[in-house]
């Protein structure tokens, strides 16, 4: 065994951004950790975000402090991760509408936080992204980057596992055994039964949801939840990630993402952290907010909309009205060896793994710093650079076209058998998020009905068509509050597909946690 | 989307307008793809060859991909062009023109095309040469030593379709024709009517003056047509511009230009705007000037050849070239020749003759454009018409090569009707 299963034991609650970044950093520093994640791996908030592995030029102006420690991550990420990473390049431009003095205080902002950046001329850059506004009057490269959530979160299961930890997916937290007023044990609840977790500590890293697992710790964390919107449009309509030069806040950023972009976000105060609604009303006002930046983005095709719960931790005696920092809290619940750690962002997901690390080490009485900034994440020290042309050029390349699984994403058939009898992952939703099935224009329509058949094949006993009445549910569910012009004919067609020649019910029953995305 | 176009109503009596769109509006028009394969199932290279993946996924589905990063592919390479996919398409997706500005891309990065199609791509250039001697290049093309060593340096099948030179008669006949004066009106030649197909524009003239019109004939110049559709685009660009130019006195002048080539007008038509980006007023003047000869003869003149035809007493097989969909106008052709008396008509049952402008011609391509085409060639072998009437010129010589029946444009057909016989109306 490896050496890391001798120390003492730590379960991580939360398979998200957070709970990974945690989970990685205990086993690297020698503790023997379990992840328990309730769903898939960044099925919740670590996937409901616009993909932005941030610079942190976005904050220079605000919070130039944490825009310094999100250029320092960014970097990190990258290296550790290159095959999560697309270096798409970011952009900062002033429209007519945004203020005149901003643009100063940004490169100043920036040069202070340590981020590259450089001012275009706006010329050239209307010239390079033809689809935004004629009206740019200055604008600013900064080094944003995109990350690929599935794929990292994966890369650092992977790692977790490699080193002697457990990645328990599909396990809800039922319970705490906190005998004594100190962790003992954590009950879940799995699709094979109940497991009793013996533990001598706990990381609540549930995101939104942390609330709830502090509740059943005995303990009260005050989060605000906020539900962000976002649209999903089919193609790439900009080559860079493109940042309003303003302060930061909503609906103000568009950015591509693997083969399509993505435009929010809605930011409003919501109760349920599992509320994934987004109400017609908002997709308007997002079409509205981006239209002074890409003219005529009503015209554009929206395959979807989707939205998800980001939990901040409110400072006692926060004044109201005050936008909530961006920045982490870790909550140590006194002598219990329970902790929360809540808020931050993807970009410093390592970061507040680190400091999460600290807190637990230093509980044990434990004193060795932090390797997960520079341990690699691969034992091949990480693949080359993430690129959404990759599955094109390889069906183009080995003429594999009549393969093709997914034709939206360009999939071949060969990599998704490949993760079906390697990785055992039959789940049509778990398939589409490895691999990005059913991402494209069709939302599922024809890859769909290709998995099913091709899973069945590999497995017999394996219930193909109802798997696929519950992803033609779910893709449905995302596509149709989008669903005019075009995609409307989309839509039409795909449910004839689906009900009428593939014979299908729509099964509307409540999907498994995290599905909808 | 948005489509610029010039207001129909204010081009009383001219070409019919298509919509332009730049290459930025076809790009665009991806979005629009539901997927539904229509398109790949009429798609008639896709019909017989694997090699093609189909006009989904080398159009729309790949330019998803192309957008984001270069990439090297071979998908856009076997498109014949035909256009029956954009047609086809219930969802208005530019399919061919997104597949030709991939093609374009590919060319760029192989740095430029191949020595067969650069040939391929000047039927003006090969025209004037063999026009000085036209007996000694038809003697050279007709020997076989010379096709074989022709295949080896240049990659032209040596079973292409190639015309015979005709040396500069439609231009000799042009210079000793006295017109009244009348209505005026411009024909576009193009490089098959100038160097292998005169008796096609001596008709076109002689209809259109015994309709009373002073016909204009712009300078002999190609349309750039084989290079667009090659993706030789930067070559292209600076050829279409002058034809432009070369057409802008009769466009400006409000005069109709029409043309017996149905994928030559296209190019004018539309095509510029679609590859080259050409927008502006000039080119869309142009544009809109541009008129099919039998969509504008059944147009203006519908009555004339229902009253005066004289009777044609043939059994003809009517084949609608690829390209003629485009134009959005139907088959006026075959309306017009409904109108002549005594001429049986059979529909041929195929979308594609196969050769699809000089698709046909490359050495590699040239058994799928042979496999495209066996349908219609088989339905002549079956049905042993006296003729088949086609719009375009290489589909023509395909048709005439393939099956031995002697194939004519529509208007000669219509020539014959009006009983004017200055050109040499039906081949003996």
């Amino acid at each position: 065994m490896d050496k890391s299963t001798a120390g003492p034991r730590v379960v991580v609650v939360g398979g998200g951004a957070t709970g990974c970044g945690v989970a990685r950093d205990l086993i690297l520093r020698g503790f023997d950790v379990t992840l328990v994640e309730y769903g898939d791996l960044g099925c919740g908030t670590s996937s409901r975000f616009h993909g932005m592995l941030q610079s942190g030029a976005r904050y220079a102006v605000s919070d130039t402090v944490y825009a310094g420690e999100c250029m320092r991550e960014r970097r990190i990420i990258n290296k550790l991760a290159p095959e999560a990473v697309e270096e798409t390049g970011g952009l900062f431009v002033s429209l007519p509408d945004d203020p005149a003095d901003y643009g100063d205080k940004f490169f100043a902002g920036c040069q202070e936080a340590d981020i590259p950046v450089r001012e275009l001329d706006p010329a050239d850059v209307m010239a390079s992204e033809p689809a935004i506004s004629r009206g740019v009057h200055r604008a600013f490269a900064v080094p944003d980057a995109t990350v690929q959530p599935w794929r990292l979160l994966n890369l650092v299961a992977a790692d977790i596992r490699r080193r002697g930890g457990r990645v328990l997916l599909r396990h809800r937290v039922t319970s705490f055994d906190m005998t004594g007023g100190r962790v003992r044990a954590v009950e879940v609840e799995g699709p094979s039964g109940s497991l009793r977790l013996e533990a001598d500590a706990v990381v609540n890293a549930a995101g939104p949801w942390s609330g709830e697992i502090a509740r059943l710790l005995g303990q009260d964390v005050a989060l605000e939840l906020t539900k962000g919107s976002i649209l999903v449009f089919a193609h790439r309509l900009v080559t860079r990630a493109i940042n309003r030069c303003r302060m930061p806040s909503s609906f103000d950023i568009m950015v591509p993402t693997g083969t399509v972009s993505l435009f929010g976000t809605t930011s409003e105060v919501v109760d349920d952290p599992s509320t994934t609604l987004v109400r017609p009303q908002e997709v308007q006002d997002l079409l509205d907010a981006a239209e002074p930046m890409i003219p005529g983005i009503r015209d554009r095709r929206v395959l979807r909309a989707w939205a998800g719960v980001r939990p901040i931790v409110k400072p006692d005696n926060w004044p109201s009205g005050r936008s909530l920092p961006r920045r982490h809290t870790v909550i140590d619940h006194g002598a219990s060896g329970a902790f929360t750690i809540c808020g931050g962002s993807w970009t410093t997901h390592r970061m507040m793994g680190e400091d999460a690390g600290d807190h637990v080490a230093s509980f044990f009485g434990i004193n060795r710093p932090s390797e997960s900034a520079t341990t690699p994440l691969s034992p091949d020290g990480g693949g080359s650079a993430w690129n959404p042309t990759t599955n094109y050029q390889g069906v183009e390349d080995a003429q594999t076209r009549k393969r093709t699984l997914c034709e939206c994403e360009s999939i071949d058939r060969d990599l998704v058998s490949q993760m079906v009898n390697d990785e055992g992952l039959k789940r049509f939703h778990d398939l589409r998020r490895r691999l990005r099935i059913g991402f494209g224009p069709c939302q599922g329509t024809f890859c769909g009905s290709r998995l099913a058949g091709l899973v069945a094949h590999l497995d017999q006993d394996f219930p193909a068509q109802k798997e696929l009445e519950a992803f033609w549910a779910e893709r449905l569910k995302g596509a149709t509050r989008t669903a005019w012009g075009h995609h409307a004919r989309q839509i039409i067609l795909s449910d004839a597909v689906f009900r009428e020649n593939l014979g299908i019910r729509l099964d509307d029953k409540a999907h498994p946690a995290g599905d909808d995305r | 989307m948005t489509t610029t176009h010039l207001d129909r109503d204010s081009h009383e009596g001219r070409g019919f307008s298509v919509p332009l769109m730049t290459p930025a509006m076809v790009r665009q028009s991806m979005d629009n793809c539901t997927k539904c394969n229509v398109c790949q199932v009429h798609c008639p290279v896709a019909g017989v060859t694997d090699a093609f993946a189909g006009p989904k996924y080398a159009g729309p589905q790949a330019e998803r991909f192309r957008i984001i990063d270069a990439v090297d592919e071979t998908a856009p390479m076997l498109c014949s062009g035909c256009g029956i996919c954009t047609s086809v398409c219930p969802n208005d997706v530019a399919i061919t023109d997104i597949i030709t500005l991939a093609k374009a891309d590919q060319v760029d990065r192989a740095g430029g095309i191949g020595l067969g199609q650069r040939l391929l791509n000047r039927p003006e250039l090969i025209g004037r040469l063999g026009s000085l001697a036209p007996w000694l290049a038809n003697g050279v093309l007709a020997n076989s030593l010379f096709r074989q060593i022709a295949v080896a340096v240049t990659g032209v099948s040596r079973d292409a379709p190639l015309p015979r030179f005709a040396g500069q008669r439609f231009r000799r006949w042009l210079k000793h024709l006295s017109q009244r004066e009348g209505p005026q009106i411009t024909y576009f030649s193009g490089c098959a009517v100038d160097h292998y197909d005169p008796d096609v524009g001596i008709a076109a003239v002689s209809v259109l003056n015994s309709l009373g019109y002073k016909v204009t004939v712009p300078p002999d110049a190609c349309c750039s047509l084989p290079m667009l559709s090659s993706g030789d685009f930067e070559t292209a660009r600076p050829r279409a511009r002058k034809m432009i130019e070369l057409l802008t006195p009769s466009a400006g002048a409000g005069q109709t230009i029409v043309g017996t080539s149905t994928s030559c007008t296209l190019t004018l038509k539309s095509k510029y705007a679609a590859y080259l980006g050409f927008d502006d007023r000039q080119a869309s003047e142009v544009a809109h000037a541009v008129s099919d000869i039998c969509g504008y003869l059944l147009e203006h003149h519908a009555d004339t050849f229902a009253k005066a035809s004289a009777r044609v007493p043939k059994r003809v097989l009517y084949h609608g070239p690829c390209q003629l969909r485009g134009h959005h106008i139907g088959q006026p052709a075959l309306e017009l020749l409904r109108l002549v008396p005594g001429i049986t008509i059979e529909l041929s049952q195929a979308s594609c003759c196969g050769v699809a402008g000089t698709y046909g011609y490359d050495q590699e391509k040239r058994p799928i454009a042979v496999d495209v085409g066996r349908s219609l060639i088989e339905q002549i072998a079956d049905s042993r018409p006296d003729l088949v009437i086609c719009d375009s010129e290489t589909c023509r010589w395909n048709i005439e090569q393939a099956s031995g029946v002697p194939c004519l444009h529509p208007i000669q057909v219509l020539a014959q009707a009006m009983e004017l016989t200055s050109g040499k109306v039906f081949q003996d």
